[in-house]
């Protein structure tokens, strides 16, 4: 009873602090950049503008995918903060993301069309990364409860560096940080200016960027469980892990799906089985 | 993926300017690449119908909103010639001067929109922080930001004093500290040289068949400035032009920061040499006669050809830019590309569209 | 990779490089070209301003004693400034601030035609006529003897422009051309025997400094 109700309570509270995160990320980013940047607030006052804009689409896929993808990154909150099992979590969140895809390819635009494809590479790269990350936790805890991995007496980060290292990848491509903007990116000077969001306007762009900030709690509370022990620690390991992709994000220039293929997902799968075999032989 | 078309422009977020072009693409590889020019002509040409020979300097200012110095310095420099007078010594140091601050405000800020184009976010911040010095030391020498408007026929308008000059001088120190510091991030980056190092590769031999102009054509191993000829101050100044030989994106851009030190040092040399004297002569004559006049504007060789018949307007002027000239060398490095180096290939050409269709 | 290290540290820890524009503004250049504006009672409604704008914002009356500039239309170039014989002209430092309609800057004078007509009507009140607007700029004190001339001078050309062969108004005004800023060049007392354009330059700067 009270993981479910911890979970309704994620359920609201989740959007907020992505929001915030989303606002602080653009103001230490502003100050990286030497500008000042916006309000701490911007991003709800952005979206706050986005729903009392006039809702046109151009075709109902396209309402229903923002609906879906909405529904599955909330879900997926829901349930890692309910406990729930990794497993149903990540295909949770695979529906969510699958469906985003789709809605960009709804219509006949062809950014939105390149979009879509390369977001499907994205997908590519990161959900390997991200299962193995969770059977990595299951091998280190014996459960694929996220309760039981909560619960953990000592930091897993120090058996697991590496696969943390994993995560903070596939946290930079949910991110739309450098060097993985490709499919999207937070500022449209982009040679498919907004790839899959290029098509949405409006109210379910609202939707889409409420989305994108239950992903992003998602991503950091599983970045949490790696030092679940102590409340101290883990806020230091997000606000490094944070700062660290602002500053990745600062000091490179965006790259190419390509190169996310053949060099990011191998070092990735590379570094993922060397933590793995370590922890058969520890 | 399949054959698909995509609008690349005229209005595009990634474009400093509205270029179109139409990209035929298979699985994110160009094919091919289709131009259309003439979005934003706006019939400068024609003004001078209307306006007269000297009121053409203003408007041959805004057929470039970055180099709209080095537009009024050639057209003066063609009907000083075709009037048969030559503008004083300071004069010609001071279009010197001005000049060259023009084509650095522009190679910082391609530098920054190039970085921009690759999503360097951060470091187009740098270049711009960097080109606001260059901004200012216009705005307090000649009045205006961008469209400095200092040439006349004869002359220039405007004088540098000694505290001028000495604070320039302190300028240039601090932007030149600067942009030593941006070497490394800027030029020797992994991820900037993933993105730059062999791509829109020409030979020497391609670039100068397809007649590029300025650093494309450099950047391919052809020591071809304008400068060369010694036009303004530069018959008296050292001067030699910034080459690199490969050829591909990564050689453009060093050319380009490269020729931003050049720039400082010609800067330097040329207030060290700045001759007393008067700013302007008198233009009592009206032109007459034909006359074709070349200089080295940020992107390559500015041709100028102007016509008159003695009255006080012109009978035509003819205004080539170097965009015009390197859109056939882009269409050439465009095949082959990936859809993700488009804009770093079309970046890398320095697109001024505003002056290409006039 | 990370070359840009030390750039990313040293911008987080000191001052953004950005301006909070409306509400810090930077200290205008002191030889900015900014909004044009027109001192009425030294003009002599020539006509120059007109012919010279390479944007023709100025429009220009000497019957009805009008002078009208559109300031959207105004590109800041300041030629109008450098060829006005009379020096009326001046830009202020800064820029117009943004407005949501469009403002013309309309100004009505004395058109030296209906000065002179009234001298001849009253000839003993002229000079007094005359003698009013010099009293009414006082920073600019070394042109007192020749704002008296100028109207003059300038009648010359303004009234007959077509048969402009008298040797005087070509010599002192002759509004098109460069030797137009003599006069005022004179009346500086720096007879620097340079172009036309310099001692402007001067006259300018004295000008920003008072």
């Amino acid at each position: 009873m009270t993981s479910i109700l911890l979970g309704i309570l994620a359920l609201i509270l989740a959007p907020l602090a992505g929001g915030l995160i989303a606002g602080l990320d653009r103001r230490v980013t502003a100050r990286v950049q030497s500008r000042f940047g916006p309000p701490i607030l911007q991003p709800f006052y952005d979206v706050a503008k986005l729903f009392g804009k006039e809702p046109r689409m151009g075709n109902v896929w396209q309402i229903f995918c923002a609906y879906i993808y909405l529904l599955g990154a909330a879900v997926s909150v829901f349930l890692f903060f309910a406990g729930a099992d990794l497993l149903l979590l990540f295909f949770v969140q695979a529906i969510g993301a699958v469906f985003l895809v789709f809605g960009a390819l709804a219509r006949p635009s062809p950014y939105s069309q390149i979009g879509a494809q390369r977001e499907l590479m994205q997908i590519l790269t990161y959900e390997p990364l991200l299962i193995l990350v969770f059977v990595g936790l299951a091998k280190a805890t014996g459960s694929f409860k996220v309760a039981a991995i909560w619960s953990h007496p000592e930091p897993l980060l120090l058996q697991l560096p590496l696969l943390y290292l994993v995560l903070t990848t596939a946290l930079t491509i949910k991110l739309r940080k450098s060097p993985f903007d490709f499919s999207t990116s937070h500022h449209g000077h982009q040679e498919i200016v907004k790839g899959v969001l290029t098509e949405y306007s409006g109210p379910y762009l609202g939707l889409i960027e409420l989305a994108h900030w239950y992903e992003v709690v998602l991503v950091l509370g599983i970045c949490a469980l790696f030092w679940s022990t102590s409340l101290v620690g883990l806020l230091v390991l997000l606000a490094v892990t944070y700062a660290a992709e602002i500053f990745v994000d600062n000091t490179m220039a965006r790259l190419t799906w390509r190169w996310m293929l053949g060099s990011a997902l191998l070092a990735g799968l590379a570094l993922s089985f060397l933590n793995l075999v370590w922890l058969y032989l520890a | 993926m399949a054959r698909t078309i995509i609008p690349f422009g005229p209005q595009h977020p990634v474009l400093p300017e509205p270029l179109h072009l139409k990209l035929v693409l298979e699985d994110e590889i160009v094919q091919e690449a289709l131009p259309a020019v003439g979005y934003v002509h706006r019939g400068l040409e024609k003004l001078t119908e209307i306006r007269d020979f000297n009121q053409m300097v203003q408007i041959v200012e805004r057929v470039c909103g970055i180099c709209s110095m080095i537009h009024a310095q050639c057209y003066c420099q063609g009907l000083e010639e075709m009037l048969g007078i030559t503008a004083p010594p300071r004069a010609r140091y001071l279009r010197t001067i001005w000049s060259e601050l023009h084509r650095m405000h522009s190679h910082l800020l391609w530098l920054g929109l190039f970085a921009d184009g690759m999503g360097f976010e951060s470091q187009f911040m740098q270049c711009w922080k960097i080109r606001e010095r260059i901004m200012d030391v216009n705005e307090a020498t000649t009045g205006n930001r961008v469209i400095v408007s200092v040439n006349v026929v004869g002359g220039v308008r405007r004088d540098l004093n000694d505290g001028q000059l000495r604070w320039i001088g302190s300028i240039l120190d601090q932007v030149e500290a600067e942009l030593k510091a941006l070497k490394k991030p800027l030029i020797d980056d992994y991820t900037v040289k993933k993105r730059t190092v062999g791509k829109g590769v020409l030979t020497a031999e391609q670039v100068y068949e397809l007649g590029a102009a300025g650093p494309t054509l450099r950047a391919s191993g052809v020591a071809q400035d304008m400068r060369m000829t010694r036009y303004a101050a530069f018959d008296e100044l050292v001067f030699t032009p910034v080459v690199e030989t490969e050829g591909d994106c990564h050689a453009r851009l060093k050319v380009r920061y490269r020729e931003l030190l050049a720039s400082i040092d010609i800067v330097r040399a040329a207030m060290r040499a700045l001759p007393e004297g008067e700013l302007a002569v008198a233009v009592k004559d009206k032109p007459a006669g034909e006359i074709v006049t070349r200089v080295e504007q940020p992107r390559g060789e500015l041709l100028y050809y102007l016509k008159a018949s003695g009255k006080k307007n012109l009978d035509r002027v003819r205004i080539r830019t170097p965009t015009f000239a390197n859109i056939p060398p882009l269409l050439a490095m465009l095949p082959g590309v990936e859809l993700a180096d488009v804009p770093v290939v079309v970046l890398s050409i320095d697109p001024c569209i505003s002056c290409t269709e006039r | 990779m990370f070359f840009m290290t030390k750039t990313v540290f040293s911008n987080l820890f000191s001052r953004y490089a950005t301006r909070l524009h409306p509400f810090v503004v930077r200290e205008p250049f002191p030889d900015a070209r900014g909004e044009l504006y027109c001192e009425i009672e030294k003009c002599i409604f020539c006509m120059t301003c007109q012919r010279k704008c390479p944007s023709q914002c100025i429009t220009v009356d000497n019957k009805a004693g009008t002078w009208t500039c559109d300031p959207m239309a105004c590109v800041y170039c300041g030629v109008c400034v450098d060829n006005c014989p009379v020096a009326c002209l001046h830009q202020k430092q800064t820029y117009r601030a943004p407005t949501p309609e469009r403002l013309m800057l309309s100004l009505t004078g004395t058109p030296p035609r209906a000065a002179r007509l009234a001298k001849a009507k009253t000839p003993e009140a002229a000079p007094a006529r005359a003698g009013e607007p010099k009293a009414e700029v006082p920073p600019v004190k070394a042109e007192e003897p020749k704002a008296e001339a100028a109207p003059e001078k300038g009648e010359g050309p303004n009234e007959e422009a077509a048969s402009a062969k008298a040797e005087e108004p070509k010599l002192k005004a002759a509004p098109a051309a460069k030797p137009a800023a003599k006069p005022a060049a004179k009346a500086q007392a720096k007879p620097k025997a340079q172009a036309a354009s310099k001692p402007k330059v001067k006259a300018k700067g004295g000008k920003g400094k008072a």
